[in-house]
């Protein structure tokens, strides 16, 4: 039987992307915002455009916290954050001077970039380098360095740098990819949706696991 | 680094695509799915899709159509054209638009942008710019498939919708569209030193080296163009090797 991903929906954000993109790859993704979707899945992917107070205001109102961290730091299913969903993955995000608390799956804070040269300018969009520190199984068969897709205003300041997957060189280095609470908590900064051979690998990768 | 983007732009009227000149003199070019799945196999960086008839007829988008399309996209795709509102935003990004253009109704209503920017996120709001240029050499933005002409500059309205909250600008010279004749350099450049988002080229192109000439000398982070691949052999990925030749990084 093919697997079941609960795609956490928790408001306006483009699921449609990734659910196509896991059925393609044999999943069963199930675009949810019930617990008890959540607690019957066998992997919880979280994606997520905008911004993060909204979104974990979204999340708290739908009591998707709980079910959230009970499923994957306690129970210890596979997790995929993807772009906003990895930043949501930190104890705390600061957006326009206020702090707001993240599902704490990892240690960090969300933070804007902010640019090294006039060059630079954000929302940092486009296709940029995913430089791998160490291997894990979502990146098996990418290489280092290749290209995915960002587009994003904020990024993940991780406390422990030893759970930095890889890096991109922007805004003087950020978090693009990251490892949680446990081995099979990851998030992306990119989407791998939209980043075309590499893009669909990690998300096989992922399902495969 | 961050690789410039190329970006095939695909013009919906109808049912169909089509290529103009000056906003006018529409000639069909094929079918929608069609080019999407060729650019889908070119791996193409990202592309525009802008229903051209929606506004002007007072229509809002045809969701259904960007639905069966967004399907076969499996790259970032920036869907405008008739978007009126939030609830019109909201739905394109439900249906598979990664980024929702904006042109016309933020003109009339600047606040659309700043309430769509707080729901959904900069990142996600585009601000379509259309300008022509005065007998004096000013530009001048102009809305409605380029049929109403505004009282302001170009760069007045990129800073204003910056400020507003947009995170890109999609900026398009309707004196070189459909021309081949290169971008507007100057207006570009005004633009891009206008405000901090990353603007992205269009109208005009004609040959690789006006990409060059828009990234380089017209400080652009994207260029946009469609005749060039509708009505000559040059390619996205032509178009990226020449770049690369000139030392601009791109995705190869």
């Amino acid at each position: 039987m093919s697997q079941t991903i609960a795609v956490v929906d928790f408001g306006y954000c483009n699921i449609g992307s990734i659910t196509r993109a896991l059925e393609e790859l044999g999943a069963h993704p199930i675009a949810t915002h019930s617990r008890r979707q959540i607690e019957d899945a066998d992997k919880v992917v979280l994606p997520g455009v905008g911004s993060f107070s909204a979104a974990m205001h979204s999340l708290r109102k739908m009591n998707l916290t709980d079910a959230i961290v009970e499923n994957v730091a306690e129970r210890g299913k596979p997790f995929l954050g993807i772009c906003l969903g990895m930043q949501l993955m930190a104890d705390s995000g600061l957006e326009g001077g206020q702090e707001c608390q993240g599902l704490g799956l990892v240690s960090g804070r969300v933070e804007k970039m902010i640019p090294t040269d006039s060059s630079e300018r954000i929302p940092h969009m486009g296709w940029n380098n995913v430089d791998l520190a160490f291997e894990t199984p979502i990146f098996n068969g990418i290489p280092s360095g290749q290209d995915f897709y960002f587009v994003h205003s904020y990024h993940v300041d991780m406390q422990n740098k030893d759970r930095v997957i890889a890096s991109t060189p922007f805004a003087g280095g950020i978090a693009s990819s990251i490892l949680g609470c446990h081995e099979q908590v990851w998030g992306v900064q990119f989407h791998p949706e939209k980043s075309q051979k590499f893009g669909m690998k990690l998300l096989q990768n992922f399902v495969g696991v | 680094m961050l690789k410039t983007r190329i970006i095939p732009t695909l013009l919906l009227k109808d049912f169909g695509l089509v290529k103009g000149k000056q906003f006018d003199s529409w000639r069909r070019v094929g079918a929608a799915l069609q080019s999407i799945r060729v650019y889908n196999l070119r791996d193409v960086d990202e592309l525009v899709l802008l229903d051209i008839a929606a506004t002007p007829q007072g229509k809002p988008p045809n969701f259904a159509e960007i639905d069966n399309l967004a399907d076969y996209c499996r790259m970032p795709l920036t869907v405008g054209g008739g978007v009126q509102s939030v609830d019109h935003i909201g739905e394109l990004l439900k249906v598979g638009a990664d980024k929702v253009a904006i042109n016309s109704a933020a003109f009339d209503r600047p606040e659309l942008i700043a309430e769509s920017a707080r729901l959904f996120g900069t990142q996600c709001i585009v601000a379509s710019i259309d300008f022509i240029r005065t007998p004096d050499g000013q530009s001048q933005v102009v809305t409605h498939c380029g049929t109403y002409i505004r009282e302001m500059s170009a760069p007045d309205w990129a800073r204003r919708v910056e400020g507003l909250g947009a995170g890109e600008i999609l900026l398009t010279s309707k004196d070189r569209d459909g021309t081949m004749t290169g971008y507007d350099i100057e207006i570009t450049r005004a633009v891009a030193e206008a405000v901090s988002i990353p603007v992205i080229a269009s109208g005009g192109c004609g040959k690789y080296e006006d990409m060059a000439e828009a990234l380089t000398h017209g400080h652009a982070n994207a260029v946009a163009a469609a005749s060039i691949y509708h009505f000559t052999e040059q390619t996205p990925l032509g178009a990226k090797r020449y770049l690369h030749a000139q030392d601009i990084a791109v995705r190869l």
